[in-house]
């Protein structure tokens, strides 16, 4: 009886949040020059990137012009321990490197309209993870694995129009039809030493893709050439994918279900400055620029958030919890001439990417340890990167973004029909 | 939303506006299209916002421009057929840095500035030619309004041919007057030989009185002439009414100057009519001749206007004048670099900087006649910091002066900034005072407390009067753990000072691998029998600073029987005990003064005292001994001592030791004198405790005379008193 029990917090409960609460999501623009400035973007949004970032910045761009953004990320094997209350949990995520083309865009102006149509792959990761727990409760001592695959692709199709209002507003719009393949699985093996021993196999995968809509809105104001700053709102794509269910518990018959499952990204507001400092004896400009993020976080839980299997009496939706979080991105551009019509630039940026992950807080202390046992924590993101433009047609960026447990390198190549 | 957002978005639009720099390239692109009259307004417009050319203007994203507005102006000025203003601009253009600095956008305007300047040097032809034509005709009239007729019609007969239609007028003044005064002679004659005819008809009255009337229009010559002839007709007349007869004869007349003179038969009221008709002609001609200056002063008039239209013409055109750009940097303290630049259609034959109204020498440029623009680059070199007044001045070929000044302020720098040197007088001021009062201070304690800081015939136990030995401390205590030392020299060389200053250092040092325990042992007056009950009584007594136990020792009053067996023993337990409680190996380090008294004690008993050092703790123990001179050789055959010691002789100070020891202790209260220490140095030839002695002596005195500055003098009272009292202390 007090094995069922047990089992019962132990096997018979999974949301959908837990296959993917170990994605870290980032929400930092596309781009290579923003990436150098540490995502700090949203009150510049001068280039094509914009249609992301703040598509109110599409109304700078007068001239047709083409971008392409390369992106490389390496993820580090990542090895620990974590000492719950009542549990240790060993946890290994296996390093691993994706690269492809992140961003495409095309701008263009129809008399006072500014376009932007662009590609964007804003999400481009596979993780393996492996986890093994080891609980003390109630002189029992129970044990579990859990390897989780995730491979999730998210591509935006969009197209972005922007208009100036007077001298000093622009305003923007981004719509983007997003196209998103997940492929996971998660395998959850357990058992309770007591006399008979007692396993449990709990498997489910998602191999599924779905479509969805988003928007961004955004406005730039700048009152000053030295000055502006913009606000943006990003709703992003919410996706249904159908995840199959197996549970075995020892001594009872085996469950298969089939769910729906929602992977839901955050809608995002942001609101960014951009200062200019210009030298007075040698031309160079430097841009510092500040963006504060609020990211909608706590809407994983609010919108379709899934107890997939029946649980404990009591075990609700009630005790998962997920904080809205802000993040601050701070960038520095500094910008001088080459020789002849060349022009370099040197950036550095910071931000904190929040740790987002559903936290329980229920009196299971099974549960607990799976929602404990993350490995995760804040990520501080060092940013840095060059740039090089010839003539004002061509355009060629190069940045790094440095994390503890990974680094990724983008770069950018924009041409300008002068 | 979306709908709002498209709603509100194509609502709210009103005329959009691009930024200055969105509006310069897109005149950049009407230039490059051929659409000079929308890339002019275009220009204007960007200019309305960003007044000045310059190079490197950062724009949008990584993009920037050099900015030369002025330069796609000038361009579509020339192809738009405005010379005059593409010049003007063109000027514009050359002041600014992007193509002051670009010889190739400066080649794009030279056919701008070579056209102008073609032009120009066409304008400047005519309008000399133009002057030189006014000049003649201001001259010609002065002459016709002066009556100098003849000289004027020689010079009109002069001109060339082709400035003849521009004294047309002059001309036709001149034949004006000319017929008016062919018609008075004419008249004149006519009227002479009216006054002949009456003469010859006898008729003396009528031809007087016809005279009279014309004579003031004759010629002298000729009214002379009549008036002969109308006086002889009289005389005559007069003759014959006297003799009642007509004359026998007529007389002759005189030579008659005008013998083509038509005889005429004439009647007084002909004779009238006549004159009236002279008369009439007189008027007519004195009309004519008042019209011709009329005529005169206006075209003079014309002319001063002609004169005028010229000038303003001159002035109505700035573009004529040269234009100058004038650039200060600064390169140094009080260096600049000036750059001067001057665009001129003509000729620059003059130019000259500068500075604050005082002329500057600047090496010529490479300027030619070809060349539109002439550049200096000099370096300045102010006198003095403050407001720097540059001047360049050109003068072109024409003789028009451009001048501009440009004011520069050279900041000092920071530390010649008056607040910083008015701190920093401030500072040394404060720093001095509380010097001066710091020494009034201490001279007023040193005197209240008699202070005198030297030590003659003590040991010194002072750290700050421990001078001119930190070379042979150093050494002592860099090797005492390995090795034990015998220092000897004269007696109040300092042995006893250096080994108190070792207790001193060793107690305190904080050594790595040891932690040392020193022993001050002084061996003045023991006597042999006591020679280790002593040793252990001295130990004992410093020991107890060591908070080491001390019971169970074998130590006790009797000194006869307490000998090197027992002392070993004791000493064994306390360096066992110290050992215990310390990580660091410990050493004790027995400090021996006055070790001479060893010579006179028998070789056993040093032997025994050797054999200490030999013992199973030996590696524990160490020594340094001081004295005079340690027995080499005794009854035996070698010294008990043999090889024990490492021997460092204590001598007398270097003179810069000596030095120190005389002024350090008493700094900043007493000061000496050059010769006078020297003086000390001579006479106690560097000896620690003489330099002592006398220091003691001196400062003595000055604090009774309370002075505080020692001279030579008083150094040498002082010798003398030392020299009386050690006389006084050998006779007693």
């Amino acid at each position: 009886m007090l094995g069922a029990s047990f089992w019962g917090g132990f096997g018979l409960t999974q949301t959908n949040e837990e296959v993917f609460r170990d994605y870290q999501f980032n929400f930092i623009p596309p781009g290579a020059r923003a990436n150098a400035m540490g995502g700090a973007f949203i009150g510049l949004a001068d280039d094509a990137t914009s249609s992301f970032a703040n598509p109110a910045g599409l109304a700078f761009l007068r001239e047709t012009a083409v971008t392409f953004e390369f992106r490389s990320r390496e993820l580090d094997t990542r090895i620990g321990n974590i000492e719950g209350n009542f549990n240790t949990t060993e946890f290994e995520q296996l390093g691993f490197d994706l690269e492809g083309i992140g961003f495409i865009s095309l701008n263009f102006r129809l008399a006072d309209w500014y376009f932007g149509v662009f590609r964007h792959d804003y999400l481009n990761e596979r993780q393996e993870r492996s986890f093994k727990s080891r609980i003390f409760s109630g002189g029992q001592q129970r044990a579990e694995e859990r390897d989780i695959f995730l491979d999730l692709r998210g591509r935006a199709y969009g197209v972005g129009v922007a208009r100036r209002i007077g001298s000093h507003w622009k305003a923007g719009f981004s719509l983007n039809y997003a196209r998103f393949e997940g492929e996971t699985s998660y395998n959850r093996n357990g058992f309770v030493v007591s006399i008979p021993p007692q396993r449990i196999v709990y498997q489910s995968s998602i191999e599924d893709d779905d479509l969805a809509w988003g928007y961004s809105l955004g406005a730039l104001h700048q009152p000053s050439e030295r000055f502006s700053w913009g606000v943006v709102w990003r709703e992003n794509p919410r996706f249904n994918l159908r995840e199959t269910v197996f549970e075995e518990v020892s001594g009872e018959a085996p469950l298969f279900d089939e769910v729906d499952v929602p992977f839901v990204t955050p809608d995002v507001v942001g609101v960014g400055g951009r200062y200019e400092i210009r030298g007075r004896s040698r031309p160079y400009k430097l841009n510092v620029l500040l963006d504060w993020q609020k990211i909608f976080y706590s809407q994983i839980i609010e919108d379709g958030f899934l107890i997939i299997l029946g649980s404990e009496e009591g075990e609700t939706k009630d005790n998962y919890v997920s904080e809205d979080k802000n993040q601050f991105n701070v960038g520095f551009e500094w910008q001088f001439p080459g020789g002849g019509s060349q022009t370099w630039a040197v950036r550095c940026g910071y931000y904190r990417n929040p740790f987002h992950a559903v936290s329980y807080r229920g009196d299971d202390l099974a549960i607990r340890s799976r929602f404990e046992g993350v490995g995760l924590s804040d990520e501080d993101h060092v940013t840095f990167g060059v740039g090089w433009a010839l003539g004002n047609r061509v355009q060629l960026d190069f940045a790094a973004n440095l994390w503890e447990f990974g680094q990724e390198f983008t770069a950018s190549f924009i041409w300008r029909k002068k | 939303m979306n709908a709002l957002l498209m709603c509100w978005l194509a609502a709210a639009a009103p005329a959009q506006e691009l930024t200055w720099y969105e509006v310069y390239e897109r005149g950049e692109k009407r230039f490059e299209k051929g659409e000079y009259a929308l890339c002019l307004g275009d220009m204007d417009a960007a200019l309305g916002e960003k007044p000045e050319p310059m190079r490197n203007q950062f724009t949008r994203a990584m993009q920037k421009i050099d900015y030369k507005p002025f330069y796609y102006q000038a361009l579509s000025h020339y192809r738009l057929g405005n010379l005059d203003r593409a010049f003007e601009v063109a000027q514009k253009a050359f002041a600014g840095e992007v193509v002051r600095d670009s010889p190739l956008l400066q080649a794009d305007l030279a056919p701008i500035l070579a056209e102008f300047r073609e032009r120009v040097q066409q304008l400047v032809q005519r309008n000399q030619a133009e002057e030189r034509l006014i000049a003649s005709r201001t001259r010609l009239l002065r002459l016709i309004s002066e009556d100098r007729l003849a000289e004027a019609r020689d010079i009109l007969a002069a001109m060339p041919p082709e400035d003849a239609s521009r004294f047309e007028d002059i001309e036709a003044a001149l034949e004006r007057q000319r017929v008016s005064e062919n018609q008075y002679v004419e008249l004149v004659d006519s009227m002479a030989g009216n006054i002949e005819a009456l003469l010859a008809r006898g008729e003396p009255d009528k031809a007087r009185e016809l005279f009279n009337a014309v004579r003031d229009e004759l010629t002298p010559a000729r009214a002379s002439y009549l008036e002969g002839l109308v006086a002889e007709g009289e005389r005559l007349a007069a003759a014959q009414a006297s003799a009642g007869e007509p004359a026998e004869a007529e007389p002759a007349p005189p030579e008659e100057p005008d013998a083509d003179e038509p005889e005429s038969e004439l009647d007084p009221e002909d004779v009238q009519r006549r004159l009236e008709s002279f008369r009439d002609a007189l008027r007519r001609n004195e009309s004519v001749r008042m019209s011709l200056n009329d005529e005169v002063a206006r075209m003079r008039a014309e002319n001063r206007d002609l004169q005028a239209r010229l000038a303003e013409q001159d002035a109505a055109a700035p573009t004529f004048s040269p234009q100058l750009f004038l650039s200060l940097k600064r390169l140094d303290a009080r260096g600049l670099l000036v750059e001067g630049q001057a665009v001129s259609p003509l000729l620059i034959r003059e130019w000259r900087m500068s500075l604050n109204g005082r002329l500057v020498a600047v090496p010529p440029p490479d300027y030619t006649q070809q060349d539109f623009v002439l550049t200096l680059n000099h370096q300045l070199q102010a006198l003095d910091f403050g407001r720097q007044f540059v001047s360049f001045v050109v003068v072109d070929e024409l003789g028009r002066e451009a001048k501009t000044q440009k004011v520069f302020t050279l900041r000092p720098p920071w530390f010649r900034r008056p607040t910083i040197l008015g701190a920093t007088a401030l500072i040394a001021a404060l720093l001095l005072y509380y010097w001066i009062s710091l020494r009034a201070l201490r001279r007023k304690r040193a005197r209240l407390r008699h202070f005198n800081p030297y030590i003659a015939g003590s040991p010194i136990r002072d750290n700050l009067m421990f001078y001119g030995r930190d070379d042979l401390v150093h050494r002592i205590q860099g090797q005492v753990h390995n090795n034990s030392f015998m220092i000897h020299g004269d007696r109040r060389i300092g042995k006893t000072s250096l080994l108190l200053q070792l207790k001193k250092n060793l107690s305190g040092m904080d050594a790595e691998r040891y932690r040392f325990f020193p022993v001050f042992i002084d061996l003045q007056g023991v006597e042999e029998a006591n020679l280790f009950h002593h040793m252990m009584g001295e130990l004992l007594l410093q020991a107890a600073d060591w908070e080491v136990a001390l019971d169970g020792l074998s130590y006790a009053d009797e000194a006869e029987s307490y000998q090197s067996r027992p002392f070993s023993r004791d000493l064994k337990k306390i360096i066992q005990r110290l050992q215990e409680r310390e990580s660091r190996r410990v050493m004790m380090v027995l400090l021996m003064d006055e070790v001479d008294v060893l010579n006179e004690f028998g070789e056993k008993t040093n032997q025994k005292l050797r054999g200490v050092f030999m013992k199973d703790f030996a590696e524990h123990l160490t020594c340094v001994m001081a004295g005079i001179h340690l027995k080499r050789e005794w009854e035996s055959s070698g010294s008990p001592w043999y090889n024990f010691f490492e021997e460092i002789p204590v001598a007398t100070f270097n003179r810069k030791n000596a030095r120190a020891l005389i002024v350090d202790p008493v700094r900043g209260v007493f000061a000496y004198k050059a010769d006078a220490v020297d003086l000390i140095l001579n006479k106690t030839a560097c000896h620690p405790y003489l330099i002592q002695k006398v220091c003691v002596s001196v400062i003595g005195e000055k604090l009774k005379q309370n002075r505080f500055t020692v001279t030579r003098g008083d150094v040498d009272a002082a010798l003398r008193k030392l020299d009386e009292e050690q006389k006084r202390n050998r006779a007693t």
